[in-house]
């Protein structure tokens, strides 16, 4: 806090005394924070811990025998869960601070834990047999109710990962760039149904006020997964074939209607992240058409036009960016 | 020197004061919105997001445009005529940068980055081209100059980090005779800079450089720690005078003083956490805490003290039960620190990257259909028995 910044302006008129005695007091007894540093401690700790004892486990199976680590993962499992049991807040259905600057990290070990324990149980024994879906199913529903009862959103975006790879699709991002990913119908499917359905969920969380600060995660893997498909859908179908395919033009007119679906959304929440997100996804599948149909020419012709059509729609994409922006208007200058 | 409105920046910060001290609730919504009439801010700014929206953008169109440029021009290709296109490029980029700055008012708002690293880059890729062999240390100065000059004109972050390194290689490009004194003039000369930079901050005539010169403070302090950080240096002496990595046993006999670098490995990252916290420096604290985990990295890389998992199991248990204890410590503010939250509005936080984050980070910790074969399934008892 800049005190000579504020004395010329009480010198001003432009705030009264009272308001300066404030600052004056505010500064005086100014803290110094450690907010970040001991969170990000914190936060690596959990990190470093649970992956630490996932390898210990895994190496040292056949000296400490599967009673010994399956009785340990279980302590500390219900030791994490027993104490967010009785350090919770009373369950409302709108949000939920949390008690104390520990129990989220708490809760995330927790959980952590428990999807250890049983993908241990399944490892080790086969307790599950076959039924793979029911290995992967009993951590989702654990995860969902904790994050919806302790009210956890880093616990919602695991549970949705969770749901996801139930479902067989493994939803982050970066695998698909890496290209490991393999991109096979079903899964274009099965990833638009999810992200439909996610955005469904959004909808009604909101529309219900069942936790609508829940609405964000939701809507953003919903989001990522409907409009990933689509993307992948159209730059499947120009592998592996001679003929022409077709198939990309209905795929970018389902593009189309999801992303202004996502658009009105944006606008409703004020939400600029959604409305770059939906306009990038937008700018690949259209590039994707305008050159699969310049190709059609087959001529030089076609990269000049090419090119050109990359500058000036860039430069259009940056002016409905930018008047959008003005739409949605934030007042602070961050 | 610096391109926008003096005027302007100094409102803008009046501003940003002002809406802190209201998130605060120091001074009344009335009062702020006079402040905000007073001292009106015409500067464009967006938000993060449009920020990296426009960079990206801004970079497409560039990109085009120059491969536009080259496929008129390259008919009869050859070196100079590259490099023509590259140098009439970047002063294209920079007229318009200088154009948005001036009519627009763009003022960090991602564009100009993009523009300025374009123009910067295809400046110093058409003098290469066009000079045909220059020595590294002429190309170190080149880029001193350059970044320096986009530096004090913009007052970029990056642009500020790049000079600061382009400065640091042309030292070691000038000074390679010195051999085994070469990381104590890196140690210097960063220690000179930090030095330098702090003084600045605090004058009244670089106010505008403020926050760009905390990032800078922040990689002085970092080279500083390279200078003395024992891998680091063996490693540039392996490939620096003996030409390739593996000369590991020849190398660390040969680096006299040992021990000296062994304890800079050791000692440093413990001065900056103890000045940060009696000068209550972030910057110092940052950077301490990061080069701590450089310390045990070093360590772990010369004596193998523990295998990596019970290494990472027994560090993440004392980082929790540190930040644990010093967060019981501080409950009640002590010697003026806390552990709640300052005003962090406008950081990670509020533009909720925490889901995205986490949902990255753990990804593998959610199990796949046909995960489990625990890596590699020599498990003894059931493992991934049948057909798994």
């Amino acid at each position: 806090m800049n005190i000579r910044m504020f004395g010329k302006l009480e010198q001003d008129g432009l705030i009264s005394p009272g308001s300066m005695s404030n600052i004056r007091a505010a500064s005086e007894k100014k803290l110094f924070s450690l907010h970040w540093e001991l969170k990000t401690i914190l936060y690596l700790g959990v990190l470093l811990l649970s992956g630490g004892l996932g390898i210990l486990v895994v190496k040292n199976i056949d000296t400490i025998g599967h009673q010994v680590v399956l009785l340990a993962i279980a302590l500390a499992c219900i030791g994490c869960f027993y104490y967010c049991f009785r350090k919770k807040l009373p369950f409302l259905w709108g949000k939920v601070p949390a008690p104390n600057p520990f129990f989220d990290y708490i809760l995330l070990l927790g959980c952590l834990l428990f999807i250890t324990f049983i993908t241990y149980l399944q490892g080790a024994y086969g307790v599950f047999k076959f039924h793979y879906g029911t290995a992967t199913f009993i951590p989702l529903i654990v995860l969902f109710f904790s994050a919806y009862y302790f009210d956890h959103l880093g616990v919602l975006s695991l549970a949705i990962t969770n749901l996801a790879a139930w479902l067989g699709v493994n939803v982050s991002p970066l695998t698909f760039i890496e290209g490991t990913m393999y991109i096979n119908m079903h899964l274009i499917i099965t990833g638009l149904l999810l992200g439909g359905a996610l955005l469904v969920v959004d909808y009604f969380t909101h529309y219900l006020r069942k936790k609508p600060h829940f609405g964000f995660t939701y809507r953003n893997f919903g989001m990522h997964l409907m409009l990933l498909a689509c993307v992948a859908a159209m730059f499947k179908s120009g592998f592996n074939s001679y003929e022409e395919d077709a198939s990309y033009l209905i795929w970018f007119v389902i593009q189309i209607g999801i992303s202004y679906y996502i658009y009105r959304e944006a606008l409703k929440h004020h939400s600029f992240y959604f409305l770059l997100m939906m306009a990038l996804y937008g700018y690949v599948g259209l590039s994707y058409v305008v050159v699969r149909l310049l190709f059609l020419t087959d001529s030089i012709g076609g990269v000049y036009a090419g090119i050109l059509y990359f500058i000036a729609s860039a430069i259009g994409l940056i002016i409905f960016l930018v008047n959008s922006n003005k739409k949605i208007k934030h007042d602070s200058l961050q | 020197m610096i391109a926008y409105n003096k005027q302007q920046l100094d409102n803008r910060d009046m501003v940003l004061e002002a809406e802190k001290a209201f998130r605060k609730q120091l001074i009344t919504q009335e009062e702020l919105s006079n402040i905000k009439a007073a001292y009106p801010v015409e500067l464009y700014t967006p938000n993060m997001y449009l920020r990296i929206g426009l960079f990206i953008l801004t970079l497409i169109i560039g990109i085009f445009s120059y491969g536009f440029l080259c496929l008129i021009m390259l008919g009869g290709a050859s070196e100079s005529v590259f490099g023509g296109i590259n140098l009439f490029f970047a002063i294209g980029a920079y007229f318009v940068l200088e154009l948005l700055v001036k009519e627009k008012k763009h003022y960090k708002s991602g564009a100009d980055a993009a523009l300025m690293w374009m123009s910067g880059s295809a400046l110093i890729g058409g003098v290469l081209l066009l000079g045909g062999s220059m020595n590294p240390v002429g190309i170190g100065i080149f880029v001193l100059i350059t970044a320096t000059w986009f530096f004090l004109r913009f007052a970029d972050q990056v642009m500020g980090w790049v000079a600061q390194l382009a400065l640091l290689y042309t030292l070691i490009e000038i000074l390679q005779s010195l051999r085994w004194v070469l990381p104590f003039v890196i140690i210097g000369v960063s220690f000179a800079l930090y030095w330098l930079l702090k003084k600045l901050v605090q004058e009244e005539a670089f106010r505008h450089y403020k926050g760009v010169m905390k990032g800078m403070q922040a990689l002085a302090l970092l080279t500083l720690y390279a200078g003395g950080n024992l891998f680091v240096v063996s490693t540039f002496y392996e490939l620096y005078y003996f030409g390739g990595p593996g000369w590991h046993t020849v190398v660390m006999p040969m680096l006299p003083m040992g021990l000296i670098f062994w304890v800079l490995t050791v000692a440093t990252p413990f001065v900056y956490l103890y000045f940060g916290i009696r000068n209550k420096d972030q910057v110092l604290i940052r950077v301490g805490l990061i080069l701590v985990a450089a310390i045990v990295f070093t360590v772990r890389y010369y004596h193998s003290v523990a295998p990596l998992e019970v290494a990472m199991t027994v560090g993440g248990l004392i980082m929790i039960l540190l930040a644990y204890g010093v967060i019981k410590y501080l409950k009640e503010p002590k010697n003026g620190f806390t552990s709640e939250e300052d005003d962090e509005k406008g950081t990670l936080e509020a533009l909720q990257v925490e889901s995205i984050l986490i949902s990255q980070t753990f990804k593998t910790g959610a199990p796949g259909k046909d995960r489990f074969d625990f890596g590699g399934g020599s498990a003894s008892g059931g493992g991934a028995s049948g057909e798994y």
